[in-house]
């Protein structure tokens, strides 16, 4: 398991249930769900047995994403922790921002949700690496371009003498 | 009040410019077509088979069609008609800043990637949509790829407003060419003046921008602007520069290295003029790469720059030299960048040694310290080559023998590559 290193510490775990717009339910970890700020915040005035969050507007397709980077973020920054303790080198950070940049690179729909997910539940790690990555696909690109790529119907008929 | 130009005066500049540019292209054709009737005559009439009266009549015709007529707007509904409205769009002065990067004729006769390439997909455009065999003959194949994107760009929709995020993570040039890509993206980028803040222009805009643009763009910031970088602006004055500092009071940074046209008299002209505006004054000033800094200028700048003479002994990150390339803000964290250099006395750019053993160093620590005249170092790696051995590059830049074999290293294992890229480019 990824939180072997140190098992004593660890407290029991705790579970949160997250509700996607479709109606499946996710039980993850207390430190996983933790990541996103909007749950983070009034999260200990909730009584721990009502810890439920219906998410509207994430579907579960989304979801399972938005959980798989949660997951690997709280894991690896545990390892990143625990390797510094040890003073023994590690490539963590390095390897974390391969890991991202292999989870941000989908098709053009899911990057939409992610970020728009992201936005949401206020995860800024993966709401910066989202809008990172429509940047980066923007950067270069021309008008024509930039329509075809994310598919928006050119209306930008304006006349060419209003000043500005 | 963002644009200090009479409103006007910018119109008549990017009609004008327009004017000009199709006037050229009239006298042109007439040339080719009109005037030398008995040359042609004795000239075979379509030598290889390219069926060039046809495309040329096909083009220019197209072209005149267009340009006669006397209202624009009739030229808006035409192309809205004919699907061909994305492509018309833009050679014809635009919306807004793009046109002002065009306005010259330099530009239009072509030479440029930029402006050239538009020119091209029009006239296969409007060659294609007359008569497909004929625009065949015209058409250049490096843009077959972008046609085809313009054709498919039929079922399209709005903008997904999760793209929005991103114009706060856009450089200038980018976020340009978003602003042009629908109405919504149009508002969202110019009705921001906190996207502004921050302008860096480089290549490829640096060689079109204009005092009038640089103050149209600057003006985006609604007086927000925290710092500028105009590197290699050529064209960009005194004039200009002055303008931006006076309608833009909370600059903190200037980057202008490079710029021919802006004189040192000019920037502690504007320095000055801004200073007793009352405004902050900068914190941050980047000339580099010019000979005619004086003592007086520099002790000038200093005074309005703030900085103490006690203070300028701060234990600064030694800089590096990299080439004609000039230390960005994270490298370099001196408040000017010029400095009287320690050997001879004038200002200039002075750089470090990054070399430890470096034998001039060993003498005395500081003593490696002076503008590239007086110790000129490897364009690569920055080290001295006072007393080493060094190659002189075609194009008389200087490596170090390490470098000079690094490089060739390089070279000889990515010769394929290079030449393919040639090839492609």
């Amino acid at each position: 398991m990824k939180d072997s290193f140190n098992p004593s510490i660890e407290p029991p775990k705790k579970t949160v249930t997250l509700v996607s717009s479709d109606g499946y339910d996710f039980e993850v970890e207390e430190e996983v769900a933790l990541e996103s700020q909007v749950i983070k915040d009034g999260f200990e005035d909730k009584a721990v047995d009502d810890r439920e969050y219906l998410l509207f507007n994430v579907h579960s397709d989304t979801l399972e994403l938005i959980i798989k980077y949660c997951e690997k973020h709280v894991s690896s920054r545990k390892s990143i922790s625990a390797a510094a303790a040890s003073s023994s080198s590690s490539n963590g950070e390095e390897a974390l921002k391969e890991w991202d940049e292999h989870f941000i690179s989908v098709d053009t729909n899911t990057l939409y949700d992610i970020l728009m997910a992201a936005d949401y539940l206020n995860i800024k790690s993966l709401l910066d690496l989202a809008i990172q990555k429509v940047a980066d696909t923007i950067h270069g690109r021309s008008p024509e371009q930039i329509r075809k790529k994310f598919n928006i119907e050119n209306d930008s008929i304006i006349d060419p003498w209003a000043s500005e | 009040m963002t644009s200090v130009f009479p409103p006007d005066s910018s119109m008549k500049f990017g009609g004008g410019g327009g004017g000009d540019r199709f006037l050229m292209e009239d006298n042109h054709y007439h040339h080719h077509q009109g005037e030398p009737n008995d040359i042609i005559d004795l000239l075979p009439s379509d030598p290889f088979g390219m069926n060039v009266a046809a495309t040329f009549g096909a083009i220019t015709g197209c072209w005149f069609d267009y340009f006669q007529i006397d209202a624009l707007n009739s030229v808006w509904n035409n192309s809205n008609n004919n699907n061909n409205k994305t492509v018309m769009f833009p050679v014809f002065g635009d919306i807004g800043m793009y046109e002002c990067f065009n306005n010259n004729n330099e530009d239009a006769v072509g030479f440029d990637g930029w402006v050239e390439k538009k020119g091209v997909i029009q006239i296969q455009q409007i060659s294609n949509g007359l008569s497909p065999t004929t625009g065949a003959g015209a058409s250049n194949i490096p843009n077959k790829e972008i046609l085809e994107e313009v054709s498919g760009s039929c079922s399209s929709g709005d903008a997904h407003e999760a793209l929005f995020f991103a114009f706060g993570y856009m450089s200038v040039q980018d976020l340009l060419n978003v602003e042009r890509v629908c109405k919504s993206f149009r508002s969202a980028v110019y009705g921001d003046p906190l996207l502004w803040r921050n302008i860096c222009i480089h290549q490829p805009l640096n060689e079109r921008i204009e005092d009038d643009g640089l103050v149209r763009l600057t003006g985006r910031a609604q007086g927000n602007l925290q710092s500028l970088s105009l590197v290699k602006c050529s064209r960009v004055t005194d004039v200009g520069l002055k303008c931006v500092l006076q309608s833009n009071p909370r600059l903190t940074m200037l980057n202008v290295p490079e710029c021919t046209r802006i004189s040192i008299g000019g920037i502690v002209d504007s320095l000055k003029a801004l200073k007793s505006s009352g405004a902050p004054g900068l914190k941050h000033l980047r000339i580099g790469g010019r000979y005619d800094v004086t003592h007086e200028h520099f002790e000038e700048l200093k005074a309005l720059l703030n900085i103490d003479n006690c203070v300028r002994s701060k234990v600064s990150k030694p800089r590096i030299y990299h080439g004609h390339s000039f230390p960005s803000y994270d490298e370099d964290d001196h408040d000017i960048d010029v400095e009287i250099c320690p050997r001879c006395e004038n200002l200039r750019l002075v750089y470090d040694c990054p070399v430890d053993c470096c034998e001039v160093r060993q003498s005395s620590p500081q003593s490696c310290r002076a503008c590239t005249i007086c110790i000129p170092r490897c364009v690569q790696c920055g080290r001295c080559v006072l007393y080493a051995d060094y190659v002189e590059t075609f194009c008389l830049d200087i490596l170090c023998l390490k470098c000079f074999e690094l490089q060739k290293e390089e070279r000889g294992a990515s010769s394929n590559h290079i030449s393919l890229d040639q090839v492609l480019g």
